[in-house]
This record gives structure tokens, C-alpha cells and sequence, in this order.
């Protein structure tokens, strides 16, 4: 019985993946091997196969209103949706993807992290190579994490209740999930409160009860802009952004600092950070004056090179 | 949980593309990377022997072939390239990385592999859920600390990567632990360190990686290493200045505010009346001259760079 269903569910993911077409019910009963019975009975087991293969995250699409089909819907599934859009990785971004996956691996996320590795790593001759040194003590283990994940994946809305401290009686709270962050340790939901319609954080420590996801999908969005250390407002207020060009292997205090760094050429790399104040960003570019330049803000720029000439008509 | 007939599915379609890259794979090591039984894989395979395209003659079939224990996909259809991740998984991809965009040190020449490779898959995964939907920040203090701890508490060595601010440079050494100290904002670690042989003070937010070693014998302790070092004689015109806070019992006052020091390390002097305008180098000649070609060369790359 369910061998014959997981053979169902392969051929009509074939089959929807195949058509370049939308394909209707009736072509669909008609071709895909696995399909008997009633009419009833077709018209179910599709519904339930399309609904597993929609919950184990294949997209279907549906063009319900097209008016070549009148009004029976067409379905069929995008090779983009559906394969996977990279092909190849290096030898060493396997490693990398290995090794994070494998901080998950003690958590409840541990079957979905080595699913996706299995996937993204199937290109590879040997199983990858993992970073055992950048494995350290983690705090991957918080729960909660599942549910809040999976809502955040279909955008669907859950429910739990939250103790704000311990002092305070429980309240039940209805939430959008927009982000997850970590902070000294812990793990912090960043989302709509739909009772008090505005943008709250919440500890994943002091939810007392289960996390309930709505079943309901795509029920709301969330903004392109949103980012989530606009709220997170224990986070260092490090506002000021600044551009660097470092020498390579030099200005290691101010690579540990950076949020993106890129190759420019074999000898330099181009470094993004945040630093607290323009005189902040200023001394630190001068302490490593001789592998350092500092390319934006322009006005950090400008005043550097006139601390410079300073410097230089001071000892000339 | 015992697994439903759409999971299995879903592993039948991922097998195919797996086998598709790594042709001639044995059964035993199929079934190891896909985490379930020979007989399992052996069950999957012969399933997958029907499955096919709309038709299903032997040309819309996939074909596959299990002979010596060796499998070898001759026709995948349309399922030679691995299947999309749900927005679960890349979820738990992200934050993976994000994660580990923070333990991996940025010197590491694997940083800018990584942030390229998040760049590559946010591009491909942040439209439903925007990038900055993310942060994760790892505190490599406390696991730097806990780590100095459980060496302390246990007398082993440790490993530490250790950034030296002045001469900007990242060494590994092997240090027998003797305390730990907390000063007003930092936390220091007291040890032997058996780089230089001798007693060595670190901060412990400039340990970038830490690790613990079995314990070792600690040598009979070098003569004073250093040097005399040479007398510098500063100008400084700000005595509410950090330098100036830090550095007030090295300093011994001339005049209102010309001050001589000991100096062990030129660089580090230079370092700091290059960043300060508040310090002036009044003698020695050769280290303002330094001072002087290091400000030029500094000056002349940034208009270089324009």
C-alpha cells in the first residue's frame, strides 16, 4: 500500500516536473502511472499526494483562473523551484556547509540540517570534509527552534505563552514570526504581536508552553526592509558603517571586527564594518596606517589624510 | 516515528541525483550517506526501477543498474540534478553559516570563502525571508574563559591563537595557565608561555582560538629576556588622554608636559602618535624619521587610491 504511494508520489513528481504545460486533473489521472479507481477515489488521492509533496516543501503551482482550462485547474511543478539553483560547490564551501550543518547536529534540527548537507553535498566524491576545530561549545540546542522555524518558513502565525519575568502571571500570545538572533547565549523571536499590533522581541527561555503553528500558510509577509538588530536593542550600537582596504594578512583587529570581507586583487581585500564614531573609525585606520586604507565614509577618508599631512608637518 | 510513504518518496527522488554524481557507489555507502539500512537502499532501488516518466516504456523509465553490489544510473530522466531545499532547510542552512561567519576567524583565509558562499545562497534564498531576518553572534570571551577555566581547574596547556595589537600578527603558543584576572574591563590570563619561554600576561578578547592540551613540563626560566630598550622623549598634550591614563607610570615627567620612557618596542610608539594627535616625538632622530616616512608613504597611498 504505501509502497505503491511512494511510487505514485515519484511519478507524479516526474511527470509535473516534465510537462511544460499546466496539466489538468483528468491528463493527470489519465497519464501518472498509480492513479485507479472512482473517480472519488483519484480525486482524493491526489489531493493527499499533492498536500504531502506541498508539506515536504516541493512546490506545486496551480493556474486555477487560466482560461484555456476553463475551470479545471492545471498543475505542474518549475525545474527552477525545483532543482536545486547552485550546482557546484568547491571542495572547501562543501567543507564549510558540512561544518555549519554540523553545528546543528546535537539539536532538535539535527534531521533537517543533515537532510539539506545530504543534498547541497551530493555533487562531492567523498564525504566532506568537516572543520572539527570551528565546532565549539553552541548554543544550538535551545527548543522552540523547530516550530519557529517552520512557521518562518510558510509565514504562518503561532501561538504560546510568554512569561516576561518570573514575577509576572503567563499571557498568551499570538505572533508573526519575522527572526531569529542569538544574544549572550540565548536565543531571542523577533515578530508582529498581533494583540498589541506592534513589533515585539521574546526570549525562546521564557516561552512556558508549546509553539503552535497555525496551519494556515503565507497568511502574512514579512517586510523586505526588516532587519532584525533594529530591535534588538541589547546589541552593541556599533552605527557607523566604514569601508577598508586591508593588505592581505595585515589589520587583523579590524578583519575581527568586519561583517563582509571580499578579495579585491591578489595583495588587498575590501572590508565592511561597523565602528561606534567617525573619530573611532579615524584612529583605527591611522594605528594601522601602513596596511590600511580607509575608502568610505568619504569625510573619514578626507580627514585622515589631513591628520597625515599633520603628522608630516610636525616632523618634517 | 517510522517514516511515510512521502518521505520515502522524497529520498527516492534524492537518491537519484546522488548516485547520478557519484556513479559506481556501493550499496553500504549509500546507505551510510543517506543515513538508513542496505536493505532499505536495496528496497529504494528496486522501487525506483519502475518509476519514470508518463509512457513508462523502458525509454521513459529511469534507469538504473545494481550489479556486485555497485549501482550505476545509465538515464536519470529529468532528476540528474539535486532537489531545491524546502525553506526549512535553508533556514537552518543560514543561520548554520551565520553562525559560523562568527567562530571562524576573519584572518582565516575560509572567511571570504564563506561570506562569498552566504552571498551566493542569500541571493538565492532571501526572497520570502529577507536576509537581515538573522543575526547570530557567538561569544568567543565566554568560550574563550571557559575554556582557561577547565585548563586551570584540570592543570592542562593551552593552544591559543593569540593577536598581537602592535605588531599586527596572530601566533599560536602553548601556555601553562597560572590565573586568571579580572582588571576594571578586561580579563587577563597570567601563564608560562613556552613561545617565548617566560611568564606572559593575555587578554583574553584577543585570544582568537582557543583549545586545551595535555599538560607539560614548565623549562627553568630564561634570564631577562628583554633588553634595556631606549629613552624616548614625548610631547603629550593631553593628560586626560588614555595613553596618557595608561601609560602615567612608565612616563617620568621633564616639563609641563614633556615626558621621558622606556621604550621596548618602537612600533608601538609609533603606532600611537600616528593615531593620537595629542603625542609628539621629540627625540630620538631615527624614530621620528620613521614616524615621519611611514606618515608619507601612508599619505601618499591614499591619494594613490583616489
Amino acid at each position: 500500500m504505501s509502497q505503491a504511494k511512494t511510487e505514485r508520489l515519484v511519478n507524479l513528481t516526474m511527470a509535473l516536473l516534465d510537462s511544460r504545460r499546466y496539466m489538468r486533473k483528468s491528463e493527470i489521472f489519465r497519464k501518472v502511472a498509480g492513479y485507479s479507481g472512482s473517480d472519488e477515489t483519484k480525486e482524493r488521492m491526489f489531493e493527499r499526494d499533492k498536500d504531502d509533496l506541498r508539506a515536504l516543501g516541493i512546490e506545486i503551482e496551480v493556474a486555477s483562473h487560466d482560461p484555456l482550462f476553463e475551470d479545471e485547474p492545471g498543475y505542474r511543478i518549475r525545474p527552477e523551484s525545483y532543482q536545486f539553483p547552485i550546482t557546484k560547490f568547491s571542495s572547501e564551501e562543501n567543507a564549510l556547509i558540512s561544518t555549519a550543518l554540523n553545528l546543528w547536529k546535537s539539536s532538535e534540527m539535527g534531521g533537517v540540517a543533515k537532510s539539506a548537507a545530504r543534498r547541497i553535498l551530493s555533487s562531492t566524491e567523498d564525504a566532506p570534509t568537516i572543520f572539527e576545530e570551528l565546532i565549539t561549545p553552541n548554543e544550538f540546542n535551545e527548543s522552540g527552534l523547530t516550530e519557529i522555524t517552520r512557521a518562518l518558513a510558510n509565514r504562518s502565525r503561532i501561538t504560546f505563552d510568554y512569561c516576561k519575568n518570573t514575577s509576572e502571571a503567563k499571557q498568551a500570545r499570538q505572533v508573526n514570526p519575522f527572526g531569529l538572533s542569538t544574544w549572550q547565549g540565548s536565543w531571542y523571536l523577533v515578530g508582529e504581536d498581533l494583540d498589541r499590533g506592534d513589533i515585539r522581541v521574546f526570549k525562546l527561555s521564557r516561552i512556558v508552553s508549546r509553539i503552535e503553528v497555525s496551519a494556515k500558510r503565507e497568511t502574512f509577509e514579512i517586510p523586505n526592509d526588516f532587519k532584525i538588530t533594529d530591535y534588538m536593542v541589547m546589541l552593541s550600537q556599533n552605527t557607523l558603517s566604514v569601508r577598508w582596504r586591508i593588505k592581505r594578512n595585515k589589520a587583523h583587529s579590524l578583519r575581527n571586527m568586519a561583517h563582509e570581507i571580499t578579495e579585491l586583487d591578489e595583495n588587498w581585500d575590501s572590508v565592511l564594518a561597523k565602528v561606534e564614531s567617525l573619530e573611532n573609525a579615524i584612529e583605527l585606520s591611522l594605528w594601522h596606517f601602513d596596511s590600511v586604507i580607509l575608502e568610505e565614509p568619504i569625510e573619514a577618508r578626507n580627514l585622515i589624510e589631513a591628520r597625515l599631512e599633520e603628522v608630516i608637518a610636525k616632523y618634517v | 516515528m517510522s517514516e511515510n510513504a512521502a518521505e520515502r518518496a522524497l529520498r527516492l527522488l534524492d537518491l537519484v541525483p546522488f548516485v547520478v554524481n557519484n556513479q559506481g557507489i556501493t550499496i553500504s555507502e549509500l546507505a551510510s550517506r543517506f543515513s538508513v539500512t542496505r536493505e532499505e537502499i536495496v528496497k529504494d532501488l528496486n522501487l525506483l526501477f519502475l518509476c519514470g516518466l508518463p509512457g513508462y516504456t523502458p525509454l521513459e523509465l529511469i534507469d538504473l543498474s545494481l550489479e556486485d553490489d555497485v549501482v550505476v544510473i545509465r538515464d536519470p530522466q529529468n532528476l540528474s540534478l539535486p532537489r531545491n531545499f524546502n525553506y526549512s532547510e535553508s533556514i537552518v542552512l543560514r543561520i548554520a553559516l551565520a553562525a559560523l561567519q562568527e567562530i571562524i576567524l576573519k584572518s582565516d583565509p575560509r572567511y571570504v570563502t564563506l561570506s562569498n558562499l552566504i552571498r551566493k545562497l542569500e541571493d538565492t534564498y532571501s526572497a520570502e525571508i529577507p536576509s537581515e531576518a538573522f543575526h547570530i553572534e557567538i561569544e568567543k570571551d565566554k568560550i574563550a574563559l571557559e575554556i582557561a577555566r577547565q585548563a586551570l581547574d584540570q592543570g592542562l596547556d593551552l593552544n591559543i591563537k593569540y593577536l598581537n595589537k602592535t605588531k599586527d600578527e596572530v601566533t599560536e603558543r602553548r601556555i601553562s595557565p597560572q590565573r586568571i584576572r579580572a582588571n576594571e574591563n578586561k580579563i587577563q590570563l597570567d601563564g608560562y608561555c613556552h613561545l617565548s619561554n617566560d611568564s606572559r600576561t593575555f587578554n583574553l578578547n584577543q585570544i582568537l582560538e582557543i583549545r586545551l592540551l595535555p599538560k607539560s613540563k614548565i623549562p627553568e626560566p630564561a634570564h631577562a629576556s628583554e633588553g634595556f630598550g631606549s629613552e624616548v622623549e614625548l610631547e603629550i598634550n593631553n593628560q586626560d588622554s588614555q595613553f596618557f591614563i595608561e601609560n602615567e607610570a612608565a612616563l617620568v615627567k621633564q616639563s609641563d608636559n614633556k615626558f621621558v620612557m622606556k621604550l621596548h618596542n618602537p612600533q608601538w610608539l609609533i603606532r600611537h602618535a600616528m593615531s593620537n594627535k595629542d603625542i609628539k616625538i621629540i627625540s630620538p632622530i631615527a624614530l621620528k624619521e620613521s614616524l615621519l616616512s611611514g606618515a608619507e608613504a601612508a599619505l601618499t597611498r591614499y591619494r594613490d587610491s583616489n
